[in-house]
């Protein structure tokens, strides 16, 4: 009986180990690329086209060849303000725009509101290039080719159908006893958002406004098909290291990883929450 | 009852936060007018910028103008972007703003902007492959007129096959910034150590012979291009196929595309051939090869020989080179053809929409000069090695560049006019002059999906039959 037991145990902790180093390797596959990038970018030219090898002598030249800025040539600083502004203004505009929606899809259905959220949803359902040519028209018919606004308006737009749905799944875990006992104390309106609904839900805002960052700030198509030129992205700064005559991998790395430094950032400061929101959110 | 409040405030509370979205939404569409290229954060910089061309603006002869200019990410390009604030909008008080793009999205985007007119370029970068085809559909300024008036141009300097491959019914639609034939590269000293000599005109029979005899575990005999794309493989492939005596598409007699040539013995001889080097004495990885992978494999000694694009040479001899002093270079081979190299210009031209034509005029007239050649070699840290090559003949005979470019620059020369534009092999083709290509639009689409079959066949996927038979399938798609 107890060598029985004995047995149990070690087959346990012998699974957990198995597990643990699955979790390992299948974690190093996936951070390998971005290992490997990281590498890249403090490489010679040369060195980073050739048979791979992990000592070599760091350089930061690579750096300072994607940063330095040629006039009339998208740098590195104008880039990263305009994706900078782009970004937090469309995703401004989708918390502001998808609050209201998903409490109203939530805590307090409107009638019709499960054809309303698949409405939301449905226009996702198109690939984006599908929707492209439309897009692109529009835009040169209103003057807005080669502007920020039609970035930000696009991007509130393509990210407006997640969040409310996001959002309307942390809306729904707000307890309706709470709502209602702060009516009973009574909380108007305003009162029942700040002081019981807000802070249940904050987790939730944070991981939202942080995949709409996200989302916003790695967008490459409609950037490059719908203002190349003034006001450009970060994503569109980095393939413009790319040369079909001569080795760019070593430059192109070191512009990766610096498009991707905000990125990660700002996941590790959000992580906490963000763990928690996705959690509550998307499990559910 | 009590809960009726709320309901009364929820109008108020959207409209509020309507209001808060457009006033954003308005305020980004302000800062996009008041300054046109920097961003409110740093409106500090912009205003000192444009203090600055308002200066430069007072000594020149023209106003306040600016000109938006597609390129594509190359090294001679992106050099000219650092010559032009002193060189050009000094002296025009013309204010370009570079757009660098990746080739494929260079061609979506200049296609879509110069056809559909949406005004997002001034100049657009655009290939030997698109210039007559944009030329024809009337989408571009035709140049002749400009050229003529402008005494700092002299079209007549222009490398005669370029220009033809630029023209479309006799007139220049696309001025060369840089341009580009085919031949090949090959490590003189692994030559000599095996005791073999490479012809200065050689076949391809004789250069498949040398690439198998100086294969070996640690060096590659060829780097021949496998990446699938018409560009990319089609390019290297289509140069063999035509001195092979094949062809895509017979040519109806009005020039449109006949029926497909795939399935001829011709082009099965060239496909075999071409697999079969690249299986034999090729590099590593060869299906996902290309242009910037062969060099590398090139410069870390690990193939003996490459057939790909001329301007390899200057990046080979180039002072940062670890094979530089090594190569020697051999007019592109052949078979049944005199000549089979390929040819390609990158050029600037005029979409009809521009507003501005004078000013994008007065651009390319100066990018793509004797005098900006002379310049740039005096100007750029690479030296006269790293000027663009190809457009014009006195760049051959400009001392400072012979001198600097004394290995490669004549073979080039040679390469580029031998390239045979009007008739690049044994049969007519259908569309516009072409060597690497077929000068129809369709062999964009043609040309990427068959070299995915040829690819895989490279790969040891496919058969070379069964990817013979799916690209007659595919190529006969667009007979008529």
């Amino acid at each position: 009986m107890s060598s029985d037991t004995g047995l149990v145990v070690g087959q346990k902790r012998w699974t957990s180990w198995a597990l643990g180093l699955l979790a390992w390797a299948v974690g190093l596959l996936f951070f390998f690329p971005i290992f490997w990038m990281v590498l890249n970018g403090f490489k010679e030219e040369i060195d980073a086209n050739s048979s791979p090898q992990l000592f070599f002598d760091p350089t930061l030249d690579r750096y300072r060849d994607v940063t330095s800025e040629t006039p009339g040539l998208l740098g590195f600083k104008e880039a990263f303000a305009n994706s900078f502004w782009i970004v937090l203004i469309s995703t401004i505009l989708v918390m502001i725009l998808a609050v209201p929606a998903a409490y109203s899809l939530a805590i307090r259905p409107v009638r019709k509101w499960r054809d309303v959220l698949f409405f939301f949803i449905s226009t996702k359902f198109l690939p984006i290039v599908g929707a492209i040519l439309p897009l692109w028209i529009i835009a040169r018919d209103l003057d807005l080719l080669n502007t920020r606004t039609v970035l930000i308006i696009l991007y509130t737009a393509m990210n407006l159908p997640l969040a409310v749905w996001m959002l309307r799944s942390f809306f729904m875990e707000v307890p309706r006893e709470l709502i209602e006992a702060a009516q009973i104390d009574g909380a108007g309106l305003r009162g029942q958002l700040t002081s019981v609904v807000m802070p249940i839900v904050a987790p939730g805002l944070a991981a939202t406004a942080l995949l709409c960052v996200i989302f916003a700030w790695n967008e490459f198509f409609l950037a490059v098909q719908l203002n190349p030129v003034d006001g450009s992205t970060m994503p569109i700064w980095v393939t413009s290291n790319v040369s079909t005559r001569g080795n760019f991998l070593a430059k192109l790395s070191a512009a990766s990883t610096l498009a991707t430094l905000p990125v990660v950032l700002a996941g590790w400061v959000a992580q906490k929450r963000m763990i928690r929101g996705l959690a509550m959110g998307a499990i559910k | 009852m009590n809960h009726s409040r709320p309901f009364r405030r929820r109008p108020v509370s959207i409209g509020a936060a309507t209001v808060v979205a457009f006033s954003l939404v308005a305020a980004a569409c302000g800062s996009d007018d008041d300054s046109s290229s920097d961003d409110a954060a740093a409106s500090d910089d912009s205003s000192a910028a444009s203090d600055d061309s308002s200066e430069a603006s007072e000594d020149a002869p023209e106003g306040d103008r600016s000109i938006n200019v597609a390129i594509v990410g190359n090294p001679q390009l992106e050099s000219i972007a650092e010559l032009t604030p002193e060189l050009f909008t000094a002296e025009t008080g013309i204010e370009v703003n570079y757009t660098v793009l990746e080739e494929q999205a260079l061609r979506e985007i200049t296609t879509r902007d110069v056809g559909a007119g949406g005004e997002q370029f001034d100049v657009v970068q655009i290939g030997m492959f698109e210039a007559p085809q944009f030329g024809a559909n009337g989408w571009l300024v035709p140049l002749d007129d400009f050229a003529a008036d402008d005494p700092d141009y002299n079209p007549d300097d222009l490398i005669p096959a370029v220009a033809d491959g630029l023209s479309y019914d006799g007139s220049l639609y696309a001025s060369p910034f840089y341009a580009e034939s085919s031949f090949v590269m090959y490590r003189q000293d692994v030559l000599d150590e095996a005791g073999l000599t490479m012809p200065d005109e050689p076949t391809w029979d004789e250069v498949a012979e040398i690439a198998r005899a100086v294969d070996s575990d640690e060096m590659a005999g060829i780097c021949l291009r496998g990446k699938p794309g018409w560009g990319d493989l089609g390019a290297s492939f289509t140069t063999v196929l035509n001195t092979f005596g094949g062809t895509w598409w017979a040519a109806n007699e009005d020039g449109t595309i006949g029926e497909a040539q795939v399935d001829q013995p011709e082009f099965a001889e060239a496909l075999n051939f071409y697999v079969d080097l690249v299986n034999d004495a090729g590099e590593d990885d060869a299906a996902n090869s290309s242009f910037n992978e062969c060099l590398a494999l090139y410069q870390d000694g690990k193939v003996a020989m490459w057939y790909d694009a001329t301007v390899a040479a200057g990046l080979l001899e180039a002072d940062d080179s670890p094979v530089q002093g090594l190569n020697s270079f051999a007019l592109a081979p052949t078979k049944e053809t005199d000549a089979s190299g390929w040819l390609w210009a990158w050029a600037l031209a005029i979409p009809v929409s521009t507003t501005d034509q004078d000013a994008a005029w007065d651009f390319i007239s100066w990018a793509t000069s004797e005098e900006y050649i002379n310049s740039a070699g005096e100007m750029l840290p690479g030296g006269w090695a790293a000027v663009p090559p190809g457009t014009r003949t006195s760049t051959y005979e400009n001392e400072d560049y012979l001198a600097a470019a004394e290995s490669f620059a004549p073979k080039t020369l040679d390469a580029m006019n031998a390239a045979p534009i009007d008739n690049p092999g044994t049969t007519p083709r259908p569309g516009l002059p072409g060597v690497q290509y077929v000068g129809v639009p369709e062999f964009q689409d043609v040309g990427t999906r068959c070299t995915e079959q040829f690819s895989s066949a490279i790969a040891g996927n496919t058969s070379v039959d069964d990817a013979l038979s799916a690209c007659q399938d595919i190529a006969s798609e667009y007979s008529s």
